[in-house]
């Protein structure tokens, strides 16, 4: 019996260990290259193939975003199912133990479908998976290695298998009666300004607090550092260790927050909306409301 | 970028060691642009025999080819028109607006070829590529096929983009540059990408994949169950004035092949399209206002394929008598699809 | 005579020679200062990369 505690004790303190990541959730391109070697590192070039046919990173896979965010019916930027998803990851040669990098273009305009593909792959069951900061536009910057011809990966093993707790859709975010709601649009969106055109109404979710995604990247295009966006994030008045579901148009922008709250300051849980106000805006009875702020 | 050309290929470049007044003509010690242009030649290779002189036999058959001459636009409208209409149609449609897309040597081997305007220039300042899709191919064929191949349109991009795989990798040579004999349009080519030419449907990987293979061989094409999403379709064409396009993912009786379940893309062919020509279509029910298509945004699993009951049961994407055009052509009837009993 | 000989053999080698030179198309169209600033670009619209 007690030899049977011991064990449990054991366990119960080294798997989290075993499941937490062992690679920063934003890495740079020195950090990169210095590891480019790593037989468990896999760059994920997620740019079209032409962009990545004209030049990647040494090593690089390409895994056009379009295949980790796809149209479900009239729903843009949807997960896949886990069957197509996992044959991409797999082509990729993702396992599970593997330490994905994902790189686009750059960090600024592209940095919420960085890390909306991200999120994905967290989502999916991958424990360690970063951002390069700045992306393939630093990395060129800083005159790093890059090559032409494609990269034909060795078929990985990984299978998907998706982690809920980093999920919300329409049902549990109008259940979610204590959770902290932030919106990562836009100002002007939040307030009920503008809009998207795929989303039906102006404004925003009755209780949401406006955290726009653009406050993410400095004027150079790089992460902000930690402690600011830790800040950011506490004058608003929100809670780390409470639940947190962030939500934008389509579950692109929000992802930027996710990231940074779940990946980067280690908030227990935070959840990003996938479908946010294309679906929940479509439904009458849900208010959106403009003209206020929270 | 634009028309400056790579000053390294004067040396090293055997096309351009002749000088430029050899293809290009105008004047080549003249101090001001407008007098260097005198008699300037924009698109040399519009005439394929200047090409020819060294590629005899590709120069030829391209000069014969669909590219090249755009016939296969002009024979799919001919059936609706009457004699008058035909020369009427050759004179004063024909070459102003079908033969405008037609593609040189260079459109594709030397500068991206120029819609509305636009081009993306030298493709390598003016070296002979062999080939560049995303600048050549991806630029004429932008409005359907390309953005639904990448998903850029908005559905699923094909797997075959996913995979790294652009035009050229399935469309070779020999189908672009065009075969001896010329051909009325592009279905009648022999040469040409097919899916079973690298798939093996008795080679997929499950047994339910297997058995639906079997069953469905020839009953419908690869496309009615692997488009995997909507693509461009274009409506209401008029001269002068364009169309509209709405996307759609539609399954019918293929046109050219009947009792075969496919993926039809709407033509925007009305009936006034050519009005303002003073042509009439006096046979345009001849032709229904959809053909046949291969929708570029292919997926190894779709509703259709994971559940027997999209197509059987709700008929999912199925063409209905309500969503025919209203005028539209008397032959769409025949594209609703009807299972055997 | 010889001095019109003289006259059309210069005129011959400064023709030979303006020809081995740079032609005026290859002096222009390497340049591309000078091809900006001949060259009017069409506009294209700015697009919206919010998600």
């Amino acid at each position: 019996m007690k030899k049977f505690l011991i064990a449990l004790i054991g366990l119960s303190v080294l798997a989290p260990m075993a499941m937490a990541r062992d690679i920063a959730s934003v890495v740079d391109a020195t950090w990169l290259e210095a590891n480019l070697a790593n037989p468990r590192l896999v760059v994920v070039d997620m740019r079209k193939v032409e962009d990545y046919k004209a030049g990647h990173i040494t090593g690089a896979v390409n895994v056009i975003g379009a295949s980790v965010y796809v149209k479900a019916g009239d729903v843009l930027n949807e997960v896949p199912q886990a069957d197509d998803l996992t044959d991409v990851l797999q082509a990729a040669g993702i396992n599970a133990d593997s330490q994905v990098v994902v790189v686009d273009t750059d960090t600024s305009a592209r940095l919420a479908w960085a890390t909306r593909v991200g999120w994905t792959l967290k989502y999916a069951g991958l424990e360690n998976v970063a951002i390069l900061d700045g992306g393939y536009a630093a990395w060129t910057k800083a005159s790093k290695p890059v090559q032409t011809d494609p990269v034909a990966a060795k078929s990985g093993s990984f299978v998907v298998k998706f982690n809920p707790a980093f999920f919300a859709d329409k049902a549990y975010v109008m259940a979610a009666k204590k959770a902290q709601i932030v919106d990562a649009r836009t100002y002007d969106t939040y307030f009920g300004v503008s809009k998207s055109a795929t989303t039906a109404q102006f404004g925003h979710y009755a209780s949401a607090w406006p955290l726009p995604s653009t406050w993410i990247a400095t004027a150079d295009g790089f992460f902000k550092p930690k402690a600011d966006l830790e800040s950011i994030a506490a004058r608003l008045g929100l809670d780390p260790k409470a639940e947190t579901i962030v939500y934008c148009d389509t579950g692109v922008a929000a992802s930027t927050w996710w990231w940074i709250m779940s990946e980067m300051l280690g908030w227990k849980s935070v959840r990003n909306f996938d479908g946010s106000s294309q679906v929940l805006a479509a439904d009458p009875s849900v208010k959106y409301i403009a003209g206020t702020w929270r | 970028m634009g028309y400056v050309i790579d000053a390294s290929l004067t040396e090293s470049d055997v096309h351009l060691s002749q000088g430029c007044v050899t293809c290009h003509s105008g004047n080549e010690n003249a101090a001001t642009r407008d007098l260097a242009h005198v008699g300037l030649v924009k698109r040399p290779s519009d005439d394929t025999d200047l090409c020819g002189s060294c590629h005899g036999d590709i120069a030829t058959n391209y000069s014969k080819s669909l590219h090249f001459t755009t016939v296969g636009m002009k024979n799919g409208v001919r059936p609706r028109l009457s004699a008058t209409d035909i020369k009427a149609f050759d004179g004063k449609v024909f070459v102003q607006s079908c033969n405008s897309c037609h593609a040189s040597c260079g459109d594709c081997h030397v500068k991206g070829p120029t819609v509305s305007g636009i081009s993306t220039g030298l493709i390598q300042g003016h070296r002979f590529v062999r080939k560049d899709d995303a600048k050549t191919c991806a630029v004429c064929h932008n409005g359907r096929v390309y953005p639904e191949f990448t998903g850029e349109y908005g559905g699923n991009a094909d797997v075959h983009y996913q995979k790294g795989m652009t035009c050229t990798d399935c469309h070779k040579p020999a189908e672009l540059h065009g075969p001896e004999a010329s051909v009325p349009g592009r279905k009648a080519l022999a040469e040409k990408p097919s899916c079973v030419g690298c798939h093996k449907p008795e080679a997929a990987k499950t047994d339910a994949a297997k058995t639906a293979h079997a069953t469905h061989a020839g009953k419908a094409s690869c496309s009615a169950c692997h488009s995997s999403s909507e693509y461009r379709n274009c409506y209401g064409c008029h001269l002068g004035a364009g169309a509209t396009s709405v996307p759609g993912l539609i399954l019918g009786d293929n046109p050219r092949k009947a009792g075969q379940l496919t993926t039809l893309r709407h033509i925007p062919t009305v009936r006034d399209t050519f009005a303002p020509a003073g042509i009439a279509q006096s046979n345009y029910d001849s032709l229904p206002n959809y053909w046949d298509a291969v929708p570029h945004n292919t997926k190894k699993r779709t509703d259709r394929t994971r559940d027997c009951a999209a197509c059987h049961v709700a008929q999912a994407h199925f063409l209905k008598e309500s969503d025919l055009p209203v005028g539209g052509s008397k032959s769409n009837q025949a594209l609703i699809f009807k299972f055997d009993k | 005579m010889i001095k019109h000989s003289l006259a059309l053999a210069a005129t011959l080698l400064i023709g030979i020679a303006a020809h081995a030179a740079q032609s005026s198309c290859v002096a222009c169209h390497t340049n591309p200062a000078r091809i900006q600033a001949l060259f009017i670009p069409p506009s294209v619209a700015a697009s919206e990369a919010e998600g």
